[in-house]
């Protein structure tokens, strides 16, 4: 049940007025949206309701008994943590990951003289897999951590794994933010259902009217066919990718966070415009916040952080964006982009080594700060090559025919230089200028609210292209 | 990344007061605020919710504002699903990613199935998989055989669309793939003129690769100088040409002398223009066939893979067109031609092999087929007699659609350019292809375009009378609203007029079915007998299933996809 569909509008209108209606029924609200959110997840396929089911009820159980194992018996409590991540890594790997790492191990042993076959894998991905084994597995982590207490209620942990709004594509909500949400009782004032309304119409004109028209129109075909295009049509279609991907994620964020909205909850931002970091670090601070915050939190703070020595500190980052370019898919043109990120951030920091503590971008003359967002961005939308690309061949293809298929830019219709220009002003605009909106919007009328969302509405249809359009992240 | 710190581990001691800070509802969950039912706030969602659902009603309600819609229907298909329990039918479910955006997506037996309307595992040839180059020798050598002409029920699944009209039109074109495939001669070529579908070889591209493991790789065939537009291409050629080229093309009709060439965009230039074209070695050519109008006087120098070559000094009288062969080592070529004096007009090269089927993609953006009467009868004449291509398809209508022509005049318009096209020749079959579905939008839904079922139409009348065989192109993509269909499924662009990669896969196995398929009928009706029925089996034959039509599109795939 796409985000975009019309069936989700009416989903969420029926979930809204039903979780209301049972406001004073505790049981009865948590076990609505529960099934909501269930009933969510196998629109997609029903069968994977159980892999989700079961393994927060194995994970929700290593809570109950790492709470319940004395903090004097470390190793015990080190080995449950351990099965209970390994279970979720398990699933991720034989899901996502079995195909790529068999292939891959066979081509080694091909190199070494061996003449084997690779086995055909053919294993369905279940949609959001990525998602609500990190949220899972963060959860189990800040139990064993002594962050946060185990989670008591089973129906209550189921929710939290489920939780409609969040659940295919995020924000990864870890369990110190949303648990205790969904033990609150919920509430609702009139600036939640305009900030709620505010942000579904937001994530849909991004989805429908900029990543949609720009995939459609111009990045689809560019990758398909990047032969019969010119060098500069071809960076066009790359600075079009960067924002559709930038409006289709951000633009599905948006969606989630309103819906939560609605239901009393709060989820946490996953976009800080991050076109305008100026350096690639701070990018990955902008840019799928959650994801970045999480790998930080268990993977780049426990292998030491920016502690110890300068190659520590660059191991751990690599290490780092590595397995985030990895958590994407399983292609090595992933892994090349989180490597290239990697390097980019650990470049970065030698150069700003002998900066003050504490110092930031912000002390620097705008003019210096504009060549590093330039540069910055120009280094994302490259490097976008390989996070589209199919393989690392395609990749190359792209490549090439951008450096080497002469000039000109007859092929970039006038449509798509409007959605190009609006995008990116809007992305680069003061912030202000959005919060103004938002600001004025919250103040309007219920009936002129009512009004200008049926206005993008069928605007929305007057700029669509075709039929409600995946969004690219439910692919991870 | 920031600064970091090691997680610190919160001391026993420490632990539950912070707990109880953090985390004032759990775990011993007290209910926390008493439950204040948010009736003001409900009742504003509800107002906002009702303007906006009858604001966003209008364009349902108003039909001049149908185009307005963005959601076509409420599609509960998912929420039915997911009640009953039911799995998804296709192979991965919804929101797997942007498949229709891959350049490495293959599509599946059943996708191709689905849409040209013929039952998965049926024995079409399914593009996917993979082969080795070794795999590719010897199935070159075997599909020179008579197997060739055995065209098995599962080649040709479940397709429905097929060549109409008098199956003995085709007797030339079918009789000339039999001698091709019993060795009784070098090639046959066929000759596909078209419009923006074709422009970029992408269709054409893959019936030649089907037609090729069939019959032989006669090489990529013709290739202009340069198109009219940027998008022109011939997959496996890249070109370089110097600027001082000038180009006339049939749809302007800009040249006096009416002489475009075999493609329809001719260029000329004087001393020192050069143009170069190669090919690789996936595709390789040992034959490159100069094609050109004479202007009385002029030379050409060429050189292939650096290496000086004839010259060419035009002997032929002014007006009159002309062509000119050079042999060379099959394989991967570079070649530069450069006008060493006078001025030439070149109208293209065709790069072949001793041996085979060659199709010559001829497509152009924004071509009609009625603008060929720009033409000059003569110098199309002597073009077609230097060419004699064996099958002509004429793919043109897309464009006219928007033209707003009276039947009458567009169906005098076809016939002359048939006629231009045949030369006055009999030993040639002649297809009209109508134009592929284009769509449009109707009441929200994606219906076919009235105009291309219009000029379909009158191009099945007019076929019989023209002595040439019909193709319904948007039956076989599926009829009414196919277009919509195929670009909901990733086949077609947005623009609800052109193939995606994938939708281009799919058009070239159809056309490379409905031309075997018309061979088969051919050999019943006109030859009366199938071959490969029993009797006409050498010893020790053996009639090949669909596992080794299927192998060939294996190679055809990986060769495609190198």
């Amino acid at each position: 049940m796409l985000f975009n569909s019309l069936l989700y509008m009416v989903f969420l209108a029926v979930v809204v007025a039903g979780f209301w209606l049972l406001l004073r029924w505790r049981w009865g609200r948590a076990l609505w949206l529960l099934v909501a959110s269930c009933l969510f997840y196998m629109a997609w396929d029903p069968r994977y309701i159980l892999l989700i089911l079961g393994a927060a009820t194995w994970d929700w159980a290593m809570g109950r008994v790492l709470d319940a194992t004395p903090v004097d018996k470390p190793l015990r409590r080190k080995l449950i943590m351990l099965g209970s991540v390994g279970i979720n890594l398990g699933l991720l790997c034989y899901y996502k990951y079995l195909g790529f790492f068999v292939e891959n191990a066979v081509a080694g042993l091909n190199l070494l003289g061996l003449e084997l076959v690779a086995p055909a894998i053919k294993v369905a991905l279940p949609v959001g897999i990525s998602f609500f084994t990190f949220q899972s597995m963060a959860y189990v982590i800040d139990v064993y951590r002594r962050e946060m207490p185990a989670e008591r209620n089973l129906l209550r942990f189921f929710l939290f794994a489920t939780f409609f709004p969040q659940l295919v594509a995020g924000p990864i909500s870890r369990a110190h933010i949303l648990l205790p949400q969904l033990h609150r009782t919920p509430k609702l004032d009139h600036d939640d259902v305009s900030e709620a309304l505010f942000r579904i119409a937001k994530g849909l004109v991004k989805k429908v009217a900029i990543a949609d028209w720009l995939a459609l129109n111009l990045v689809d075909r560019v990758f398909s066919q990047p032969h019969l295009y010119s060098g500069p049509e071809i960076l066009i279609g790359l600075y079009a990718y960067t924002l559709q991907i930038y409006c289709d994620f951000s633009g599905y964020t948006d969606v989630a966070i309103g819906s939560a909205r609605l239901l009393g909850v709060r989820l946490p931002e996953n976009f800080d415009r991050p076109y305008r970091a100026r350096t690639v670090a701070e990018f990955w601070r902008k840019w799928h916040i959650t994801l970045s915050t999480w790998l930080r939190h268990y993977v780049f703070f426990p292998l030491g952080g920016s502690k110890g020595s300068v190659w520590m500190a660059h191991r751990n980052t690599l290490i780092t964006l590595v397995l985030i370019g990895l958590w994407h898919g399983a292609n090595w043109t992933f892994v090349l982009y989180g490597l290239i990120h990697g390097i980019a951030i650990a470049w970065n920091r030698t150069q700003h080594r002998n900066y003050p503590r504490g110092w930031t971008h912000d002390a620097l003359p705008w003019q210096q700060n504009l060549w590093r967002i330039a540069v910055t961005f120009h280094f994302v939308v490259l490097a976008r090559i390989l996070f589209r690309a199919p393989s690392l061949e395609a990749a190359g293809d792209v490549t090439r025919a951008m450096l080497g298929n002469g000039w000109g830019l007859a092929r970039i219709d006038n449509g798509t230089w409007a959605v190009l220009i609006v995008g990116y002003v809007a992305h680069f605009a003061p912030p202000g200028w959005a919060e103004r909106l938002h600001r004025q919007f919250k103040q309007w009328p219920a009936v002129a609210q009512g009004a200008a969302l049926a206005g993008v509405a069928v605007a929305m249809g007057a700029v669509a292209e075709t039929d409600a359009v995946p969004f690219i992240y439910f692919q991870f | 990344m920031s600064a970091a710190s090691s997680p610190e581990i919160p001391a026993p001691s420490t632990l539950r007061s912070a707990d109880s800070a953090a985390f004032a509802a759990a775990p011993g969950e007290p209910i926390g605020d008493p439950a204040v039912f948010p009736a003001g706030p409900l009742a504003r969602l509800a107002v906002v919710a009702g303007v906006l659902v009858l604001g966003s009603l209008v364009p349902y309600l108003y039909g001049g504002w149908a185009d307005y819609r963005y959601w076509d229907r409420l599609d509960a298909d998912p929420l039915l699903r997911a009640a009953t329990l039911t799995p998804p039918s296709r192979a991965e479910p919804e929101g797997q990613g942007p498949k229709p955006n891959s350049a490495e997506d293959d599509l599946s037996d059943g996708d191709v199935a689905a849409l040209a309307g013929i039952a998965a595992g049926h024995g079409a040839p399914g593009l996917p998989g993979s082969a080795t180059e070794e795999d590719a020798a010897p199935l070159a050598a075997e599909v020179t055989s008579s197997e060739a002409l055995v065209i098995t029920d599962d080649l040709l699944g479940k397709q429905k669309t097929w060549l109409e009209g008098d199956i003995r039109l085709l007797t030339p074109f079918a009789q000339a793939l039999t001698d091709l495939a019993l060795g009784k001669r070098d090639k046959v070529r066929i000759g596909h003129w078209g419009d923006s579908h074709l422009a970029n070889d992408g269709l054409t591209h893959v019936a030649r690769l089907l037609l090729h493991a069939r019959f032989g790789d006669g090489g990529h065939g013709f290739t202009l100088v340069q198109g009219r537009t940027e998008w022109y291409a011939h997959k496996g050629i890249e070109r370089s040409v110097t600027a001082g080229w000038k180009d006339f093309n049939f749809l302007s009709g800009n040249a006096r002398d009416g002489s475009y060439g075999y493609g329809g965009v001719t260029v000329e230039g004087g001393a020192g223009e050069q143009f170069s074209l190669s090919v690789s070695a996936k595709q390789p050519a040992s034959q490159l066939h100069l094609y050109y109008r004479s202007l009385g006087k002029g030379s050409l120098t060429l050189k292939v893979d650096g290496k000086p070559q004839d010259k060419l000094e035009v002997a032929e009288p002014a007006g009159t067109e002309a062509a000119r062969v050079w042999q060379v080592a099959d394989g991967k070529h570079s070649s530069t031609w450069r006008v060493a004096a006078g001025r030439m007009r070149i109208h293209g090269v065709a790069f072949e092999r001793e041996r085979g089927l060659v199709y010559d993609s001829l497509g152009e953006v924004g071509a009609r087929g009625t603008r060929w009467t720009q033409a000059d009868a003569e110098a199309m004449r002597q073009t077609m007699q230097l060419r004699k291509p064996d099958l002509l398809i004429l793919n043109y209508g897309g464009n006219e659609r928007q033209d707003n022509m009276s039947e009458a005049s567009y169906v005098a318009k076809m016939t002359e350019v048939v006629e231009l096209f045949k030369a006055g020749r009999s030993d040639v079959t002649c297809i009209l292809m109508a134009p592929s579905d284009h769509g449009s939008k109707k009441g929200g839904k994606i219906i076919s375009d009235p105009a291309v079922i219009r000029i379909s139409g009158w191009q099945k009348k007019m076929a019989a009378g023209v002595g040439c065989l019909y193709f319904d192109t948007r039956e076989a993509m599926g009829g009414d609203g196919a277009m919509g269909r195929w670009v909901r499924d990733g086949l077609g662009w947005s623009d609800y007029s052109h193939f995606t990669a994938q939708g281009e896969r799919a058009m070239g196995q159809i056309i490379y079915r409905a031309l075997l398929e018309g061979l088969r009928r051919w050999q019943v009706e006109v030859k009366g007998q199938a071959v490969g029925s029993a009797s006409d089996r050498p010893e020790g034959f053996v009639r090949p299933g669909s596992d080794g039509i299927r192998s060939a599109a294996r190679v055809l795939s990986d060769r495609e996809n190198r």
